[in-house]
Protein backbone atom coordinates (compact mmCIF):
# COMPACT_ATOMS: atom_id res chain seq x y z
CA UNK A 1 0.00 0.00 0.00
CA UNK A 2 2.85 2.48 0.80
CA UNK A 3 4.34 1.64 -2.85
CA UNK A 4 0.65 2.65 -4.15
CA UNK A 5 0.23 5.46 -2.12
CA UNK A 6 3.58 6.94 -3.97
CA UNK A 7 1.92 6.24 -7.38
CA UNK A 8 3.99 3.23 -8.42
CA UNK A 9 2.81 2.10 -11.24
CA UNK A 10 3.87 -1.93 -10.26
CA UNK A 11 1.52 -1.19 -7.04
CA UNK A 12 -1.22 -0.11 -9.35
CA UNK A 13 -0.88 -2.85 -11.44
CA UNK A 14 -0.21 -5.16 -8.20
CA UNK A 15 -3.19 -3.85 -6.44
CA UNK A 16 -5.62 -3.82 -9.48
CA UNK A 17 -4.35 -7.67 -9.95
CA UNK A 18 -5.58 -8.68 -6.37
CA UNK A 19 -9.25 -6.82 -6.26
CA UNK A 20 -9.96 -5.53 -9.91
CA UNK A 21 -12.19 -8.63 -10.11
CA UNK A 22 -14.21 -8.36 -6.62
CA UNK A 23 -14.52 -4.36 -7.47
CA UNK A 24 -15.96 -4.75 -11.11
CA UNK A 25 -17.94 -8.15 -9.46
CA UNK A 26 -19.54 -5.63 -7.34
CA UNK A 27 -20.02 -2.73 -9.54
CA UNK A 28 -21.60 -4.81 -12.24
CA UNK A 29 -23.95 -6.52 -9.35
CA UNK A 30 -24.96 -3.02 -8.49
CA UNK A 31 -25.35 -1.37 -11.27
CA UNK A 32 -26.46 -4.40 -14.33
CA UNK A 33 -23.95 -2.80 -17.05
CA UNK A 34 -20.84 -3.51 -17.71
CA UNK A 35 -19.59 -0.03 -19.11
CA UNK A 36 -20.46 1.58 -16.08
CA UNK A 37 -19.14 -1.38 -14.02
CA UNK A 38 -15.69 -0.24 -15.64
CA UNK A 39 -16.23 3.21 -15.23
CA UNK A 40 -17.24 2.55 -11.54
CA UNK A 41 -13.75 0.14 -11.27
CA UNK A 42 -11.82 3.16 -12.89
CA UNK A 43 -13.18 5.14 -10.36
CA UNK A 44 -12.49 3.26 -7.21
CA UNK A 45 -8.89 2.90 -8.39
CA UNK A 46 -8.42 6.72 -8.75
CA UNK A 47 -10.16 7.38 -5.77
CA UNK A 48 -8.38 4.77 -3.60
CA UNK A 49 -5.30 5.86 -4.92
CA UNK A 50 -6.04 10.06 -3.69
CA UNK A 51 -6.95 8.42 -0.39
CA UNK A 52 -3.77 6.08 -0.21
CA UNK A 53 -1.52 8.42 1.99
CA UNK A 54 -4.49 8.09 5.03
CA UNK A 55 -4.66 4.42 4.90
CA UNK A 56 -3.03 2.88 7.38
CA UNK A 57 -0.92 0.06 5.00
CA UNK A 58 -0.66 -2.31 7.76
CA UNK A 59 -4.80 -2.98 7.42
CA UNK A 60 -6.14 -5.07 5.18
CA UNK A 61 -7.21 -3.20 1.76
CA UNK A 62 -10.03 -5.34 1.11
CA UNK A 63 -12.66 -3.72 3.06
CA UNK A 64 -11.68 -0.16 2.64
CA UNK A 65 -11.21 -0.58 -1.30
CA UNK A 66 -15.19 -2.43 -0.73
CA UNK A 67 -16.71 0.68 0.66
CA UNK A 68 -14.86 2.94 -1.86
CA UNK A 69 -16.57 0.63 -4.29
CA UNK A 70 -19.64 0.65 -3.64
CA UNK A 71 -19.84 4.73 -2.41
CA UNK A 72 -18.68 5.23 -5.81
CA UNK A 73 -21.28 2.81 -7.02
CA UNK A 74 -24.04 4.21 -5.56
CA UNK A 75 -23.02 7.39 -6.68
CA UNK A 76 -22.97 6.02 -10.85
CA UNK A 77 -26.45 4.55 -10.07
CA UNK A 78 -28.03 8.26 -8.47
CA UNK A 79 -26.22 10.01 -11.77
CA UNK A 80 -27.67 7.40 -14.36
CA UNK A 81 -31.35 8.15 -12.63
CA UNK A 82 -30.52 11.42 -13.01
CA UNK A 83 -30.00 11.57 -16.36
CA UNK A 84 -33.14 9.11 -16.75
CA UNK A 85 -35.39 11.23 -15.58
CA UNK A 86 -36.35 14.60 -16.39
CA UNK A 87 -37.98 15.20 -13.12
CA UNK A 88 -37.07 18.54 -10.85
CA UNK A 89 -38.22 16.91 -7.74
CA UNK A 90 -35.40 15.93 -5.08
CA UNK A 91 -34.54 12.01 -5.56
CA UNK A 92 -35.25 9.72 -2.97
CA UNK A 93 -31.94 7.67 -1.77
CA UNK A 94 -33.70 4.57 -1.92
CA UNK A 95 -31.05 2.04 -3.35
CA UNK A 96 -32.24 -1.17 -5.10
CA UNK A 97 -31.70 -5.15 -4.12
CA UNK A 98 -28.82 -5.00 -6.45
CA UNK A 99 -27.21 -3.61 -3.74
CA UNK A 100 -27.49 -5.75 -0.70
CA UNK A 101 -25.04 -8.55 0.33
CA UNK A 102 -22.39 -6.88 -1.74
CA UNK A 103 -19.75 -7.63 0.10
CA UNK A 104 -20.80 -11.39 0.00
CA UNK A 105 -20.07 -11.44 -3.41
CA UNK A 106 -17.02 -9.42 -3.09
CA UNK A 107 -15.60 -12.55 -0.45
CA UNK A 108 -16.99 -15.44 -2.86
CA UNK A 109 -15.67 -13.75 -5.69
CA UNK A 110 -12.11 -13.24 -4.01
CA UNK A 111 -12.43 -16.35 -3.32
CA UNK A 112 -12.81 -18.12 -6.92
CA UNK A 113 -10.16 -15.93 -8.19
CA UNK A 114 -7.72 -17.72 -5.39
CA UNK A 115 -8.91 -21.04 -6.89
CA UNK A 116 -6.81 -22.57 -9.70
CA UNK A 117 -8.06 -21.90 -13.18
CA UNK A 118 -8.47 -25.40 -14.11
CA UNK A 119 -10.99 -25.86 -11.03
CA UNK A 120 -12.73 -22.63 -11.29
CA UNK A 121 -13.80 -23.54 -14.81
CA UNK A 122 -15.37 -26.28 -13.19
CA UNK A 123 -17.12 -24.69 -10.81
CA UNK A 124 -18.43 -22.72 -13.09
CA UNK A 125 -19.83 -25.43 -15.11
CA UNK A 126 -21.64 -27.05 -12.03
CA UNK A 127 -22.91 -23.39 -10.78
CA UNK A 128 -23.71 -20.83 -13.37
CA UNK A 129 -24.03 -23.07 -16.16
CA UNK A 130 -25.73 -25.80 -14.00
CA UNK A 131 -24.29 -28.90 -15.89
CA UNK A 132 -23.81 -32.74 -14.31
CA UNK A 133 -20.54 -34.13 -14.15
CA UNK A 134 -20.80 -36.25 -17.80
CA UNK A 135 -22.09 -32.81 -19.09
CA UNK A 136 -19.76 -30.81 -17.78
CA UNK A 137 -16.69 -33.85 -19.29
CA UNK A 138 -18.55 -33.64 -22.44
CA UNK A 139 -18.37 -29.79 -22.99
CA UNK A 140 -14.73 -29.51 -21.55
CA UNK A 141 -13.24 -32.80 -23.45
CA UNK A 142 -12.21 -34.08 -20.41
CA UNK A 143 -12.61 -37.87 -18.76
CA UNK A 144 -15.38 -38.01 -16.01
CA UNK A 145 -13.34 -38.84 -13.41
CA UNK A 146 -11.30 -35.59 -13.95
CA UNK A 147 -14.14 -33.75 -13.69
CA UNK A 148 -15.14 -35.62 -10.47
CA UNK A 149 -11.90 -35.03 -8.60
CA UNK A 150 -11.19 -31.27 -10.00
CA UNK A 151 -14.57 -30.53 -8.52
CA UNK A 152 -13.92 -32.19 -5.64
CA UNK A 153 -10.54 -30.20 -4.89
CA UNK A 154 -12.24 -26.90 -6.10
CA UNK A 155 -15.06 -27.57 -3.84
CA UNK A 156 -13.00 -28.32 -0.99
CA UNK A 157 -10.73 -25.38 -1.57
CA UNK A 158 -13.84 -23.24 -1.87
CA UNK A 159 -15.40 -24.40 1.43
CA UNK A 160 -12.28 -23.45 3.06
CA UNK A 161 -11.96 -20.17 1.80
CA UNK A 162 -15.07 -19.35 2.76
CA UNK A 163 -14.97 -20.49 5.78
CA UNK A 164 -14.31 -16.88 7.10
CA UNK A 165 -16.85 -15.55 5.70
CA UNK A 166 -19.56 -14.60 7.91
CA UNK A 167 -17.09 -13.42 10.77
CA UNK A 168 -16.07 -10.82 7.19
CA UNK A 169 -19.39 -9.73 7.05
CA UNK A 170 -19.90 -8.82 10.46
CA UNK B 1 -16.49 -37.76 6.08
CA UNK B 2 -14.57 -35.54 8.22
CA UNK B 3 -16.02 -32.02 8.82
CA UNK B 4 -13.87 -30.53 6.23
CA UNK B 5 -15.81 -33.48 3.62
CA UNK B 6 -19.19 -32.83 5.07
CA UNK B 7 -18.68 -29.16 4.16
CA UNK B 8 -17.40 -29.88 0.64
CA UNK B 9 -20.54 -32.01 0.26
CA UNK B 10 -22.61 -29.18 1.33
CA UNK B 11 -21.10 -26.55 -0.71
CA UNK B 12 -21.05 -29.29 -3.82
CA UNK B 13 -25.28 -29.02 -3.50
CA UNK B 14 -25.38 -32.32 -1.40
CA UNK B 15 -27.98 -31.83 1.14
CA UNK B 16 -28.52 -35.17 1.89
CA UNK B 17 -29.27 -37.58 4.51
CA UNK B 18 -26.04 -37.36 6.53
CA UNK B 19 -24.73 -34.14 5.47
CA UNK B 20 -27.58 -32.09 6.23
CA UNK B 21 -27.67 -33.71 9.97
CA UNK B 22 -24.10 -33.18 10.32
CA UNK B 23 -24.04 -30.08 9.67
CA UNK B 24 -26.95 -29.67 11.68
CA UNK B 25 -25.09 -31.50 14.77
CA UNK B 26 -21.78 -30.66 14.67
CA UNK B 27 -21.25 -27.13 16.16
CA UNK B 28 -17.97 -26.00 14.38
CA UNK B 29 -19.89 -27.22 11.26
CA UNK B 30 -23.30 -24.94 12.31
CA UNK B 31 -21.25 -22.21 12.73
CA UNK B 32 -19.94 -22.19 8.83
CA UNK B 33 -22.90 -23.67 7.53
CA UNK B 34 -24.48 -19.57 6.58
CA UNK B 35 -21.49 -18.88 5.21
CA UNK B 36 -21.52 -22.29 2.74
CA UNK B 37 -25.63 -21.05 2.45
CA UNK B 38 -24.26 -17.55 1.15
CA UNK B 39 -21.11 -19.41 -0.74
CA UNK B 40 -24.01 -21.31 -2.62
CA UNK B 41 -26.32 -18.24 -2.83
CA UNK B 42 -23.37 -16.10 -4.19
CA UNK B 43 -22.37 -19.01 -7.23
CA UNK B 44 -25.45 -19.17 -8.62
CA UNK B 45 -25.74 -14.96 -9.00
CA UNK B 46 -24.57 -14.68 -12.84
CA UNK B 47 -22.60 -11.17 -12.04
CA UNK B 48 -20.11 -13.32 -9.88
CA UNK B 49 -19.00 -15.13 -13.13
CA UNK B 50 -18.82 -11.75 -15.17
CA UNK B 51 -15.17 -11.04 -16.23
CA UNK B 52 -13.89 -7.32 -16.81
CA UNK B 53 -12.66 -6.37 -20.33
CA UNK B 54 -8.87 -7.00 -20.62
CA UNK B 55 -8.08 -4.12 -20.93
CA UNK B 56 -9.36 -2.40 -17.70
CA UNK B 57 -6.25 -2.90 -15.94
CA UNK B 58 -4.08 -0.33 -18.63
CA UNK B 59 -7.01 1.44 -18.19
CA UNK B 60 -6.44 2.35 -14.75
CA UNK B 61 -3.40 2.75 -14.78
CA UNK B 62 -3.73 5.10 -17.25
CA UNK B 63 -5.85 6.82 -15.16
CA UNK B 64 -3.88 7.14 -12.13
CA UNK B 65 -0.90 7.92 -14.44
CA UNK B 66 -2.70 10.54 -16.06
CA UNK B 67 -3.23 11.90 -13.00
CA UNK B 68 -0.03 11.65 -11.13
CA UNK B 69 1.41 13.60 -14.53
CA UNK B 70 -1.50 16.54 -13.64
CA UNK B 71 0.20 16.97 -10.61
CA UNK B 72 3.65 16.68 -11.61
CA UNK B 73 4.81 17.29 -15.33
CA UNK B 74 4.92 20.31 -17.44
CA UNK B 75 7.16 22.20 -15.18
CA UNK B 76 8.67 25.10 -16.39
CA UNK B 77 11.99 25.77 -15.14
CA UNK B 78 10.13 28.63 -13.47
CA UNK B 79 7.74 26.63 -11.97
CA UNK B 80 10.48 24.13 -10.68
CA UNK B 81 12.84 27.12 -9.03
CA UNK B 82 11.13 30.39 -8.71
CA UNK B 83 7.52 29.05 -8.16
CA UNK B 84 9.36 27.20 -4.50
CA UNK B 85 11.43 30.15 -3.99
CA UNK B 86 8.46 32.33 -3.84
CA UNK B 87 6.20 29.77 -2.23
CA UNK B 88 9.17 29.80 0.38
CA UNK B 89 8.81 33.35 0.55
CA UNK B 90 5.54 33.57 0.95
CA UNK B 91 5.76 31.68 3.61
CA UNK B 92 7.54 33.30 6.02
CA UNK B 93 5.60 36.80 5.30
CA UNK B 94 2.60 34.38 5.77
CA UNK B 95 3.86 33.16 8.87
CA UNK B 96 4.98 37.17 10.14
CA UNK B 97 2.08 38.50 9.41
CA UNK B 98 0.18 35.04 11.50
CA UNK B 99 2.50 36.17 13.97
CA UNK B 100 1.10 39.65 14.02
CA UNK B 101 -2.59 39.67 13.22
CA UNK B 102 -3.50 36.06 14.26
CA UNK B 103 -6.01 36.24 11.10
CA UNK B 104 -4.23 34.97 8.43
CA UNK B 105 -6.60 35.57 5.12
CA UNK B 106 -8.11 32.37 3.63
CA UNK B 107 -6.12 30.92 0.57
CA UNK B 108 -9.59 31.27 -1.64
CA UNK B 109 -12.87 32.33 -0.73
CA UNK B 110 -16.02 31.62 -3.44
CA UNK B 111 -19.78 32.38 -3.10
CA UNK B 112 -22.42 29.64 -2.95
CA UNK B 113 -25.69 30.21 -4.05
CA UNK B 114 -28.92 28.63 -2.48
CA UNK B 115 -30.58 26.54 -5.15
CA UNK B 116 -34.45 25.84 -6.07
CA UNK B 117 -34.80 23.80 -2.42
CA UNK B 118 -33.83 26.75 -0.74
CA UNK B 119 -33.76 29.97 -2.96
CA UNK B 120 -33.62 32.82 -0.16
CA UNK B 121 -30.64 30.97 1.34
CA UNK B 122 -26.46 32.45 0.21
CA UNK B 123 -23.10 31.38 1.85
CA UNK B 124 -19.51 32.81 1.57
CA UNK B 125 -16.88 29.55 1.50
CA UNK B 126 -13.49 30.51 2.69
CA UNK B 127 -10.71 28.23 2.54
CA UNK B 128 -6.81 27.31 4.52
CA UNK B 129 -4.69 24.52 2.97
CA UNK B 130 -3.40 22.74 5.43
CA UNK B 131 -1.16 19.64 5.56
CA UNK B 132 -3.97 17.67 5.98
CA UNK B 133 -6.02 19.12 3.15
CA UNK B 134 -8.73 22.14 3.37
CA UNK B 135 -9.80 24.27 6.43
CA UNK B 136 -13.27 25.39 5.71
CA UNK B 137 -15.09 28.61 7.00
CA UNK B 138 -18.86 28.62 5.59
CA UNK B 139 -20.73 31.61 6.60
CA UNK B 140 -24.39 30.64 5.60
CA UNK B 141 -27.60 32.79 5.74
CA UNK B 142 -31.34 32.52 4.86
CA UNK B 143 -31.10 28.75 5.62
CA UNK B 144 -33.73 27.16 7.67
CA UNK B 145 -32.71 24.55 10.81
CA UNK B 146 -32.28 21.30 9.12
CA UNK B 147 -35.55 19.53 10.22
CA UNK B 148 -35.13 16.96 12.89
CA UNK B 149 -33.58 13.66 11.71
CA UNK B 150 -31.60 15.43 8.92
CA UNK B 151 -28.20 17.15 8.88
CA UNK B 152 -26.72 20.15 6.46
CA UNK B 153 -23.44 18.46 4.61
CA UNK B 154 -20.88 19.98 2.33
CA UNK B 155 -18.95 18.20 -0.12
CA UNK B 156 -16.02 18.56 -2.20
CA UNK B 157 -15.95 17.23 -5.60
CA UNK B 158 -14.23 16.42 -8.79
CA UNK B 159 -16.31 14.99 -11.14
CA UNK B 160 -18.43 11.81 -9.59
CA UNK B 161 -15.92 12.10 -7.13
CA UNK B 162 -17.48 13.65 -4.11
CA UNK B 163 -15.96 14.27 -0.46
CA UNK B 164 -17.56 15.43 2.29
CA UNK B 165 -16.01 18.58 4.99
CA UNK B 166 -18.63 17.91 7.70
CA UNK B 167 -22.22 18.35 8.82
CA UNK B 168 -23.86 20.99 10.40
CA UNK B 169 -27.27 21.89 11.52
CA UNK B 170 -28.31 25.51 10.63
CA UNK B 171 -27.07 28.53 9.43
CA UNK B 172 -24.15 30.52 10.99
CA UNK B 173 -20.45 30.51 11.05
CA UNK B 174 -19.42 26.95 10.74
CA UNK B 175 -15.79 25.61 10.42
CA UNK B 176 -15.36 22.36 8.98
CA UNK B 177 -12.35 20.55 7.73
CA UNK B 178 -12.02 18.08 4.37
CA UNK B 179 -8.92 15.94 3.70
CA UNK B 180 -8.54 17.19 0.22
CA UNK B 181 -8.02 20.63 -1.54
CA UNK B 182 -10.33 22.93 -3.47
CA UNK B 183 -7.66 22.64 -6.60
CA UNK B 184 -8.21 18.87 -6.68
CA UNK B 185 -11.89 19.22 -5.48
CA UNK B 186 -13.53 22.50 -6.97
CA UNK B 187 -16.72 22.16 -6.69
CA UNK B 188 -18.37 22.90 -3.45
CA UNK B 189 -22.05 22.32 -2.39
CA UNK B 190 -24.31 21.54 0.48
CA UNK B 191 -27.07 18.59 0.89
CA UNK B 192 -29.46 17.96 3.39
CA UNK B 193 -28.72 14.77 4.20
CA UNK B 194 -31.20 12.14 6.38
CA UNK B 195 -28.92 10.65 9.51
CA UNK B 196 -28.59 7.13 8.12
CA UNK B 197 -25.62 4.88 7.12
CA UNK B 198 -25.75 6.05 3.78
CA UNK B 199 -21.93 7.91 3.27
CA UNK B 200 -22.79 9.63 -0.11
CA UNK B 201 -24.71 12.61 -1.23
CA UNK B 202 -28.46 12.31 -0.97
CA UNK B 203 -29.07 14.74 -3.89
CA UNK B 204 -31.28 16.84 -1.74
CA UNK B 205 -29.04 19.79 -3.00
CA UNK B 206 -29.34 23.38 -1.24
CA UNK B 207 -26.32 25.28 -2.21
CA UNK B 208 -24.18 24.60 -4.70
CA UNK B 209 -21.17 26.66 -6.53
CA UNK B 210 -21.91 24.76 -9.79
CA UNK B 211 -19.15 22.36 -11.40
Amino acid sequence: MRRFSDGDPGAVRDLYDRYGRPVFTVAYRALGDRSLAEEAVQQTFLQAWRAAAKFDPERDPAPWLYAIARRVAIDLYRRERRHDSDREEPEVAVLPDSFEAAWEAWEVRSALDRVPADEREILRATHFLGLTHEETAERLGLPIGTVKSRSYRAHRRLAELLSHLREATA
Amino acid sequence: MNCDEFRTQYLVGGDDDTTGPHLAACGACRFHREDLEAGRRALKDPAIWEEPPPELDKQVIALIAGNEDRRSAGLTWVERWVRPLVAAAVVVVAVGLYGVFRTPSPDWEVTMPGTSLAPLATSTVSGWNTDSGTRVLIAVEGLDRAPAGYVYELWLSQGPLHISAGTFTAGGEIELRAGVTRADFPRLWVTLEPLDDDQSPSGHTVLDTGA
